[in-house]
């Protein structure tokens, strides 16, 4: 599969390099418009730039040059939501990429973009959730 | 009407200004408390109608009456937060009438695709008010519309080759239609095949983008 990932925090980071470990034989690229970000990530994908891009998750064209056109999945995990909301909107609906899955804090957003046919997830509710579980035991 | 506009920048301060002398209820949604004093005294408006908050999270939204806006308004410099709040505002506010300014032009087609019911590119304002100020023969403005339209607006200067002629002898280029003509005593003249163009008539036409161009050479050629 073809994978491209915007927005190479924690969560980015952590999801190419499973992805990486992974048997199952996979294209992965993952962009963000600050290099020193790639640090985040085990040392021989850093120093991979076929694995990194650095360029602008929301740009028609940066995404372009970063091959979306081929990618079977799109996965925006990038900081900030409606950054998020806009690459995602873009690979579904400029891009038809097949899957597309976006990281959206606020749960009213993440709700309101599943209704649009984007797959939203809020690690914000996800936590939360988590935390009232561990606290009610 | 109840307005709301998400960004007190100049745009939003002088919109809101316009609006409310026209006699429109406003709000505006500002994040940035640096920005809001000068928007008071730009627009004229009241303290309480100056919401502090992100204007694209939905709790700040709410605070702001969106659920009761006729129309919602975004004008800030970042073109994926005037998107969600345009989003928010139709999808769970249930705004009629959403509009946004888009900052890059390549935003366009996605913000027309997605529940932004109008978008104004910044660029493209721009440069129709540079290219009409080019145009030294004629104080011709244009407006683009969505799609490959325009409306074109002018006054037919006095050796206009069409100065005495009738609506019905104008040849128009295709899918041109003319809006509407204002005499020089400032009253409506009706669009009839027997009407006269006369001296400094202001004339308002429909007309396709690359048409443009031939229907205003059309309307000032001197014959």
């Amino acid at each position: 599969m073809n994978i491209l990932i915007t927005g190479c925090g924690r969560i980015g980071a952590q999801i190419a390099s499973k992805l990486m470990e992974s048997p199952s034989d996979h294209e992965i690229r993952i962009i963000d418009s600050d290099p020193q970000n790639f640090l985040l990530l085990p040392q021989k994908l850093r120093l991979n730039d076929v694995f990194t891009f650095v360029g602008d998750g929301t740009s028609e064209k940066d995404l372009i040059a970063a091959g979306i056109n081929k990618a079977d999945v799109f996965i925006a995990v990038a900081v900030r939501d409606n950054r998020n909301a806009l690459s995602a909107q873009k690979a579904k609906y400029i891009f038809g990429v097949p899957k597309v899955v976006c990281r959206v804090g606020d749960p009213v957003k993440q709700s309101m973009y599943n209704t649009l046919g984007l797959n939203a997830l809020s690690p914000t509710l996800f936590t939360a959730t988590q935390i009232l579980e561990v606290v009610s035991l | 009407m109840y307005i709301v506009i998400v960004g007190a920048g100049k745009v939003g301060a002088y919109l809101a200004r316009d609006l409310q002398n026209g006699g429109h209820e406003i709000c505006i949604i500002e994040s940035d408390l640096n920005k809001i004093r000068p928007a008071i005294d730009i627009s004229g408006l009241e303290d309480s109608a100056i919401v502090r908050g992100d204007g694209s999270e939905s709790s700040v939204m709410a605070e702001a009456g969106v659920k009761r806006a006729d129309i919602f308004i975004t004008t800030t410099g970042h073109d994926e937060d005037n998107l969600a709040s345009c989003q928010l505002a139709k999808n769970i506010f249930g705004v009629k009438r959403t509009i946004s300014l888009i900052n890059d032009p390549e935003n366009e087609i996605v913000f027309n695709m997605l529940g932004v019911d109008v978008a104004v590119r910044r660029t493209k304002l721009l440069l129709d008010q540079i290219e009409s100020i080019l145009d030294s023969r004629t104080d011709a403005r244009f407006f683009s519309l969505n799609g490959d339209y325009e409306v074109v607006e002018m006054h037919i200067p006095q050796t206009a080759a069409i100065v005495g002629g009738t609506i019905s002898g104008i040849l128009l280029p295709h899918e041109t239609t003319i809006i509407c003509i204002i005499g020089s005593d400032g009253k409506r003249k009706s669009i009839e095949p027997e009407t006269r163009i006369e001296i400094h008539d202001a004339i308002t036409a429909l007309t396709r983008s690359d048409q443009a161009e031939a229907l205003l050479e059309f309307l000032i050629s001197e014959g």
